[in-house]
């Protein structure tokens, strides 16, 4: 055996070829069953792309990092189904890219927290966490009241997401600016319509930051913080059922 | 032994009649209802310091014991020596002495090594269920536990307790015994610290015993000691020492060798007591040929009463003045004081009353302290007025939680003190409680 | 010394790997037992697990999400179902006594009372408290529940229905109300004057008669002719020491008549429940502030 091995030490060519068999065998088994991904995902109703205005929202997310201190993600374990809610499906999250189920939670769960509290709330809070949660170690994200949402670009945005697999359409995608400006309650009289055609009629239309004038930053990000977690119609839920 | 092995099993249902609202079993530690009682005493589980004091009189009994009598109870009363002894009767009937066990031990397979093996180990598991079966009687009522036994259908607790007493019986008395004494038990070892050249030990009397020697039969004793080294007292020894090399740290004073090495002097006519209990004085004063002495008295034994009658004077003065009510007063802490509309102040509270008679009892209360409150209590929902402070109900033997809401002008003083009084309606005992009526932050 | 002895190799039997590097040589020890016959065993346990757990990814899998199911059938889905009924069954009793009864009964049963005021409490912690304080302390522009002055009544019957579908929330049921933009018709000289009377009127004192027409035609119809307030609106009392924003100072006034704020609460029914409500109403009334 020692013997059939020193031939393959001090021969690199040989040797190389084996790493790369071994390599393969692992790599296989990892990288295969992610070609079956959609079977993974849940059958469930209600899960829409993000509007242009909450993907901003989740931009700032992203950049604040709040992803360091709150997951997105209930795990299927009893106290965290009595604390939070219904636990998170990957349904939930396949439009999210990157995912944001976070890995720590210094702050509480945020996957179900849409409609938890109001826009008034969510407003003091960013502006001065203690106020209202004495116990907090959350910093003051105030900057976020007075900055504008950067709305620009985001047409192109939802464009590069289209191509990891978003089904954002080419009206989507064109009036991107308007929806988000509509979303606000900023927009010009009847984009409103629009955006409830193209996002459903679900989708929360208010002046989140109480702040006429400007879309901030902070409009931005209640307005995704709202949606989170309210999309899927859990009610008929049921994990037994395969598609 | 009998004794020690008779209080254990009947102790348990021993009947002492409490009245209608309390179990009638003598002693009985309810670990659910978190009560314990023991005779007359009853207590409760803030009252665990008369567990602890119990405790106390028993090391320091022990202590004043073992100054006295040396190991007494390690030979008499432990219960490792008390079913190790058990074991070592059950042995010895069913394999014969200790040759005959030895020759069993070495002897090839057989049916006759075989049952008797056999049975000696099935009468040690029986012994060992009895015990842990007996255990469990002292934390449920006996004769309904009984009955759950008989008809197999009894807690899982009480399986484990039986299962884990019937495990540890057999193994610390088939098996463990004098290892235990050696390896595992703290008192053995510090009880060297409490032996003084007066306690009583097993003492071989060497002035009287060597030189030693085997001895012919018939031959003379002059020129030699009384021993005449056959060994009985090292082969019954259960801690397996000679006590003729001295008082050594394995000797539980089981007195074994004492009853052997009698046995062998009545046979050679000699007077006994070559091996007897003994203190460490007298044989000393025995070699310097002076009169011997015992004294009782000594600054240790003074001491050990002492401390004895301290502990036991305390505990009998808290249980005869033990209050059958108790008051505990909880400020709320958040919020700490609430601004009402007509900018009064009212502050919060959880009182607890604790009823330890055995009968249902109504409950005065009265506060003192701020001139003009207005008390409000909550008995379960609902917020009563006034003619409901007369009468509090506590069931028997229960705790009575009420929420108790004060409102009052605001005070000059930041806190100011009240005191929260409650007294039984019909025997007049009372009981207090200080708290703070909280009316600013500052 | 003599490097033979040194060597260990010549003393014991075991031999060496073969390998050297610069006169170092190495012992060709076997793996102690006991750590192989570990090693074996665990890749036996992995066997007898994959066939009892789910494990394998399955490719061609078109019934199945996921990959094998095992024989157990096991997902953390049935897990946290069996635990949920676990914890359901032992509330069960008291969960279905308090589905039986009305709030206003559970009021007189000590027993079903403790197990709401626990529950509701809880209840309140992870939902209520951001706004209303973990003690229901209240924080400004949130009400405080413990005190007797309620914007939409303290009773068991109006605190079900706030809670249930919350104040100027999404909820069809909700309740609603807005308190108009006056300054432009008042004018910026009543408004201050309006400003003072409420001001003194909180402080009982009468003095500033000063501005008592104007409220009475301006304001009274909502927050009731002498400060009152009026439930059925959410008009705020105006009389009393407690103010919902600030301190009940002219400035805070003055900024409330001319922008006025509003607060909102969520409706909760369909995210908590009739149960965990009926828990949570039980725990607020039994703050000290309950009707």
């Amino acid at each position: 055996m020692l013997e059939k091995h020193k031939k393959l030490e001090k021969n690199s060519i040989l040797l190389l070829i084996f790493i790369i068999i071994t390599i393969s065998i692992g790599g296989l088994i990892e990288i295969v069953p992610l070609f079956r991904l959609e079977t993974t995902i849940e059958p469930v109703k209600g899960i829409r792309p993000y509007t242009p205005l909450e993907l901003a929202g989740q931009d700032v997310y992203i950049r604040e990092g709040c992803y360091g201190c709150h997951s997105q993600q209930i795990r299927a374990l009893r106290d965290e189904v009595e604390r939070y809610g219904h636990y998170s499906l990957a349904a939930e999250s396949m439009y999210d890219h990157p995912f944001q189920w976070g890995s720590k939670r210094t702050g509480p769960d945020l996957a179900r927290v849409g409609g938890k509290y109001s826009d008034s709330w969510h407003v003091q809070h960013m502006i001065n966490p203690q106020e209202y949660v004495p116990e907090s170690i959350m910093p003051s994200y105030s900057h976020m009241a007075t900055s504008k949402a950067s709305l620009d670009d985001i047409g192109s945005h939802l464009e590069a997401l289209r191509v990891t697999g978003v089904p954002y359409t080419d009206s989507m995608i064109e009036n991107a600016y308007t929806d988000a400006m509509a979303q606000a309650n900023e927009g010009e009289a009847n984009t409103k319509d629009g955006l409830l055609k193209r996002y459903g009629k679900n989708t929360i239309v208010r002046d989140f930051d109480g702040k006429a004038g400007f879309v901030s930053e902070l409009d931005a990000i209640i307005s995704y913080l709202q949606v989170l977690g309210t999309m899927a119609d859990l009610k008929d839920y049921n994990p037994d059922v395969v598609e | 032994m009998l004794i020690t092995l008779g209080i254990y099993y009947l102790a348990p249902w021993i009947r002492w009649d409490r009245g209608i609202n309390a179990p009638d079993q003598a002693i009985l530690f309810d670990i659910p209802n978190s009560r314990a009682y023991f005779f007359f005493i009853e207590i409760w589980p803030q009252e665990v310091y008369y567990i602890t004091g119990i405790l106390i009189i028993a090391a320091i009994g022990l202590f004043f014991v073992t100054s006295l009598f040396g190991r007494a109870w390690c030979g008499y009363i432990c219960p490792q020596t008390v079913w190790t002894d058990l074991f070592v009767w059950v042995e010895r009937i069913l394999q014969g002495d200790r040759h005959q066990r030895l020759k069993l031990d070495k002897s090839k397979f057989s049916f006759n090594k075989f049952w008797r093996l056999l049975a000696t180990h099935l009468v040690w598991i029986i012994i060992s269920v009895l015990t842990g079966g007996a255990w469990v009687f002292y934390f449920n009522d006996a004769p309904t536990l009984m009955l759950q036994l008989i008809n197999q259908d009894v807690p899982w607790s009480v399986t484990g307790w039986v299962v884990a007493l019937t495990g540890s019986t057999y193994l610390l008395a088939g098996f463990g015994r004098e290892q235990v004494c050696n390896y595992m038990c703290p008192y053995a070892r510090f009880q060297s610290a409490m032996f003084d050249e007066e306690s009583l030990i097993i003492c071989y009397d060497e002035l009287r015993g060597e030189p030693r020697s085997a001895r012919k039969k018939d031959s003379s004793w002059e020129g030699r000691g009384h021993c005449i080294d056959c060994k009985i007292c090292v082969h019954v020894c259960p801690a397996g020492i000679d006590i003729r090399d001295g008082l050594q740290m394995e000797c539980i004073a089981c007195g074994m060798c004492i009853d052997a090495c009698n046995n062998v002097m009545d046979k050679l006519k000699l007077p006994r007591g070559l091996v007897r209990y003994d203190t460490e004085l007298n044989h000393k004063l025995r070699k310097e040929n002076k009169q011997e002495a015992v004294h009782i008295f000594r600054k240790r034994t003074i001491l050990y009463v002492s401390v004895l009658f301290i502990t036991i004077s305390t505990m009998l003065y808290g249980l005869i003045n033990r209050s059958p009510i108790e008051l505990h007063v909880l400020h709320d802490r958040n919020p700490i004081f609430v601004e009402l509309s007509d900018s009064r102040i009212r502050n919060g509270y959880d009182i607890k009353i604790l009823n330890k008679t055995h009968q249902d009892k109504n409950y005065k209360l009265t506060i003192s302290g701020i001139d003009d409150l207005d008390i409000k209590i909550a008995v379960a929902g609902n917020i009563m007025g006034n003619k409901w402070f007369n009468s509090l109900p506590v069931f028997a033997d229960s705790i009575g939680h009420f929420r108790v809401f004060l409102t009052a002008q605001k005070q000059n003083n930041a806190r100011q003190q009240l005191i929260f009084n409650v007294e039984d309606v019909y025997t007049k005992i009372k009981e207090n409680s200080d708290s703070i009526f909280i009316s600013s932050l500052e | 010394m003599n490097p033979s002895n040194n060597n260990i190799e010549t003393q014991d039997d075991i031999g060496t790997t073969g390998h050297e590097w610069d006169g170092i040589t190495e012992l060709n020890y076997p793996c102690p037992r006991w750590w192989v016959w570990i090693f074996l065993g665990t890749i036996v346990w992995a066997v007898g697990y994959w066939y009892i757990y789910p494990a394998w990814p399955v490719i061609s899998g078109d019934s199945e999400r996921g990959g094998t199911k095992g024989v157990m059938e096991w997902t953390q889905y049935k897990q946290l179902e069996e635990s949920q009924s676990e914890i359901f069954s032992r509330r069960a009793e008291n969960l279905e006594k308090l589905q039986n009864t009305s709030t206003k009964d559970v009021m007189d049963m000590p027993e079903l009372y403790e197990f709401a005021v626990v529950g509701g409490k809880s209840a309140f912690k992870e939902n209520c408290a951001q706004c209303h304080g973990s003690g229901g302390g209240g924080a400004k522009g949130y009400p405080n529940l413990n005190d007797d002055d309620w914007l939409w009544g303290g009773s068991l019957k109006e605190l079900s229905k706030t809670i249930k579908y919350g104040i100027r929330s999404d909820h069809k049921n909700t309740r609603n109300s807005v308190m108009p933009p006056l300054a432009a018709v008042m004018g910026k000289d009543s408004v201050t004057k309006v400003s003072r009377y409420v001001a003194g009127l909180s402080k009982g004192s009468s003095s500033t008669a000063e501005g008592a027409k104007e409220y009475k035609q301006m304001c009274s119809a909502c927050h009731g002719v002498n400060g009152e307030g009026n439930r059925i609106f959410g008009a705020p009392k105006l009389s009393d020491g407690i103010w919902l924003y600030g301190k009940g100072d002219e400035q805070q006034i003055e900024s409330q008549i001319k922008s006025p704020q509003h607060g909102v609460m969520p409706a909760w029914i369909d995210r908590l429940g009739e149960d965990t409500i009926k828990q949570l109403v039980v725990y607020v009334y039994s703050l000290g502030g309950g009707e």
